[in-house]
């Protein structure tokens, strides 16, 4: 019993954990209609940047979070410049966004590779806080309590944008239909290029506290990551980005239990669950039938 | 990685492969006479000499934690082999997959079938974030034990810090375990004087495993009356198993696998400016005693 | 000078052309009606007028100003408003549909709007934080033309308005319109199949094949035989 409630508090914790992992991915997907096949590798610059801060900058990792904000809104509106105004004429957007992202993931890793070297770097679990905290009696590492708190409070900010704020209706206006959207004056462009930023954003934030997560950080963890978000994103809604929430802690409670109780299984988890919810429910567990005529 | 990929190809256009540090057992075959490991045994011989300390030592409550692939398996299985032999069942044993990145959940479970040892068989990356979780979670455990700190010990160290090695255990490797019988090539301390200063990087075992490589295509070519492949493998025949370098006995069976080296137990001990690796077992080369349980 | 004028318009999907020479103007608070049957290209010229399809060739002109090549959302902003055939974001409340209705108005203008829109459909009120997409299809199409007047329009362009109602709320759009026009003055484009709309508006075009085959005020249009075969179902 005392492994069950310790898988379950871990598993929520890593599950919101994973939750913002996935988030920016599906809002993206939200607004672009695109699969930002390099979500995973935007999340390891992001980490990058936290192994930077404090291991040459020797600040606290967490610091890194306003600057990479900052950064990848930057690299955000780049990309949405650069690449999607194009391939929304194009005569197929969703295959060439796919081959066209794959592409820069391929250019992240490579490029992270020359930058960094191939070997695992890692931050001290310590930096966050020392110990463990306990919780319904079972003792978790600090660490863990405070990057499933700091995911909750980004994904707070994002349920707040989206629901409080009148870009955040446009935002929403925009993944409704973007032509309807453009109809009530709003410029579709600079809003999308917005949560491209965002997105991104997001992602990097999910990397500053990856080390502290996930373990070790090394160049080629992009791709596993953008799998796995995108199996957290389908099992919630796909384009329903607060849906991600669910899929996250449907993941980290699936990967906690399996993980103690029948270890060897665990990787199978979100591929066997993202499997039953196509069979079962293919709009995701949050998706709704929405009538658009 | 790439030795799986060399071994047929070598096989097939009738070359000799000299590897460095290929493990596996599934790459020896008796038809294949184009194969030489020049260091390490197969991974299915590392954890002989940690069974038997085990043994020996009336450790009797095993958790066994390893990634699936066929590097750690057959180590988890050799393990398993030897000490069920002496009536000792691991009260845990289970494969995890390889690009697990976070066992803070299975140490919890491991702790809960509280054994007296926890042997953790993993890559480097398995191995740090093994150590990072075991150091956070704040679990402890009589004895921990990891492959590679005793191979890449500045990688892990770098990682995972010095606090989180103390009193584990590993293989030790050159140069943490040094020869002194030395009859062919540089002893360690000359290498790694040599080695620091040429390239400004610390010696580690992948260093020594490849001037070890270098020594033994050195030896062959020396030795070999014709310069054909097979003429080759023959020379290195003549003189298996009399050469020591600072890898220690290079000896090879019939099929190509290295069986002159074996890997002693040692043991992180804190000393008052870091930490020292010695060896605890076997007695005849300990440099010191293991301090069971860790404090 | 007219409040919209099309000239020769030329426009449609890609490569597929649709509308070979649409010519249309729309005066000051005039109410005009496009007719047509599915496919002849109303709603390809509506969205052609909204800048929401590519202009092959022709000039489309409001206040005089050329809007051509100009964005959608800029056309917006000039004071043209469109209600598609969703004409509402489904996944939005009813609340937020209209906040978005007035998106480039500042917040004071907009609450002043909604208010307003609140008064003259008391039905949405009570509905304020209901999903859009949850409403019936008489209340959609309400909140459609509320979202439309939020931005105090000086032309709408309404596409259909009758798609899928009762003719009980046909007349009650119907009504309602008339009524709102009447308090607002704003100018009416309204393309439809239904007849109902004729004795609504002031003067109309038929088009057919993206070319208009027929236009006038009202009384032309009702005695035109076309007009007459294909929506009163009268053979000479």
């Amino acid at each position: 019993m005392e492994l069950f409630f310790y898988a379950l508090i871990s598993g929520i914790l890593y599950g919101i954990f994973f939750a913002l992992v996935g988030i920016g991915l599906n809002l993206i997907f939200g607004v672009m209609r695109m699969v930002n096949l390099a979500h995973g590798d935007f999340i390891m610059l992001g980490a990058f940047g936290a192994w930077l801060a404090y291991s040459k900058l020797n600040m606290n990792p967490l610091l890194a979070i306003p600057i990479e904000i900052f950064i990848f809104m930057i690299i955000g509106f780049g990309v949405y410049y650069a690449f999607v105004p194009r391939l929304s004429k194009s005569r197929d957007p969703e295959m060439l966004s796919f081959i066209l992202f794959f592409g820069i993931a391929q250019i992240i890793e490579a490029l992270a590779i020359f930058a960094f070297g191939n070997n695992q770097k890692s931050i001290p679990f310590s930096t966050l806080g020392k110990g463990s905290i306990s919780i319904l009696s079972q003792s978790i590492p600090f660490s863990w309590v405070v990057s499933a708190a700091i995911s909750l409070l980004m994904i707070g900010f994002v349920y707040y944008y989206l629901y409080f704020t009148r870009t955040g209706y446009a935002t929403r206006a925009i993944m409704s239909s973007p032509e309807e959207a453009s109809s009530v004056g709003i410029d579709v462009s600079k809003i999308s290029a917005f949560a491209m930023g965002i997105g991104l954003s997001l992602a990097a934030i999910a990397g500053v506290l990856a080390p502290f997560m996930i373990g070790s950080i090394d160049p080629s963890i992009g791709a596993s990551l953008t799998t796995t978000s995108f199996a957290i994103v389908v099992i919630g809604s796909l384009g329903k980005p607060i849906g991600t929430i669910l899929g996250g802690i449907i993941y980290g409670l699936a990967m906690m239990f399996m993980q103690t109780y029948l270890a060897s299984w665990t990787n199978l988890v979100p591929y066997v669950i993202l499997i039953l919810i196509l069979l079962v429910k293919p709009s995701g567990l949050l998706g709704k039938k929405v009538r658009n005529a | 990685m790439l030795t799986s990929v060399a071994v047929p190809i070598a096989q097939e256009h009738k070359m000799l492969l000299f590897d460095p540090t290929g493990t596996s057992a599934k790459f020896f075959s008796p038809h294949n006479p184009y194969l030489v490991l020049t260091s390490l045994p197969t991974s299915g011989v590392w954890p002989t000499v940690l069974a038997d300390f085990l043994i020996s030592h009336k450790i009797n409550k095993v958790a066994v934690i390893y990634s699936a692939n066929d590097f750690n398996q057959s180590q988890a299985e050799t393990l398993k082999s030897k000490l069920e032999a002496a009536k000792i069942k691991p009260v845990y044993y289970h494969a995890v997959p390889t690009d697990t990145s976070n066992y803070t959940v299975l140490i919890r479970t491991i702790e809960a079938t509280h054994p007296k040892a926890l042997i953790e068989f993993g890559y480097p990356t398995n191995d740090i974030a093994f150590l990072q979780n075991l150091q956070a979670s704040g679990a402890k455990f009589n004895m921990v034990f990891t492959i590679f700190p005793g191979q890449q010990l500045a990688l892990i160290e770098k990682n995972v810090g010095t606090k989180a090695l103390e009193y584990t255990y590993t293989y030790p490797t050159p140069p943490l375990l040094v020869y002194n019988k030395v009859n062919y090539g540089m002893p360690m301390s000359e290498f790694e004087k040599i080695y620091t200063q040429t390239t400004k990087r610390p010696v580690d075992f992948l260093t020594v495993a490849g001037y070890n490589a270098g020594l033994i295509i050195q030896k062959t070519l020396a030795t070999s009356k014709e310069f054909n492949q097979l003429a080759l493998r023959n020379a290195i025949n003549t003189f298996s198993g009399k050469l020591f370098t600072l890898n220690g006995l290079f000896k090879i069976n019939n099929e190509g696998a290295q069986i002159g080296e074996f890997l002693p137990v040692g043991q992180f001990q804190p000393t008052k400016t870091g930490i020292v690796l010695h060896v605890v077992y076997p007695q005849n080369i300990a440099t010191g005693k293991p301090i069971y349980p860790a404090p | 000078m007219s409040l919209l004028e099309v000239q020769s318009l030329e426009s449609g999907y890609k490569i597929l052309k649709v509308l070979w020479g649409i010519d249309l103007n729309v005066e000051q608070k005039e109410r005009v009606i496009l007719l047509g049957v599915n496919g002849a290209g109303k709603t390809t010229l509506l969205k052609a007028i909204m800048g929401l399809l590519k202009i092959f060739n022709g000039k489309i002109y409001f206040e005089g100003k050329d809007i051509t090549h100009l964005r959608t959302d800029k056309r917006v902003k000039l004071g043209i408003a469109y209600m598609s055939e969703i004409g509402i974001f489904p996944n939005l409340t009813v609340d937020e549909n209209l906040e978005l209705g007035a998106f480039f108005l500042d917040s004071k203008l907009t609450h002043q709007r909604k208010q307003q829109m609140y008064e003259y459909f008391q039905d949405l009120l009570s509905h304020k934080k209901a999903l859009a997409g949850s409403l019936s299809g008489g209340q959609r199409k309400m909140l459609g033309i509320a979202k439309l007047l939020m931005s105090n329009p000086k032309l709408v362009v309404l596409d259909e308005p009758s798609n899928g109602l009762s003719p009980k709320f046909v007349k009650l759009i119907i009504n309602i319109l008339d009524d709102l026009q009447n308090k607002e003055q704003f100018s009416i484009l309204i393309a439809e199949q239904n007849i109902a709309f004729l004795d609504f508006a002031q003067r109309g075009y038929v088009i057919d094949n993206g070319k208009v085959v027929v236009s006038g005020n009202l009384s032309d249009l009702k005695s035109n035989n076309i007009v007459k075969k294909a929506y009163f179902g009268i053979e000479n």
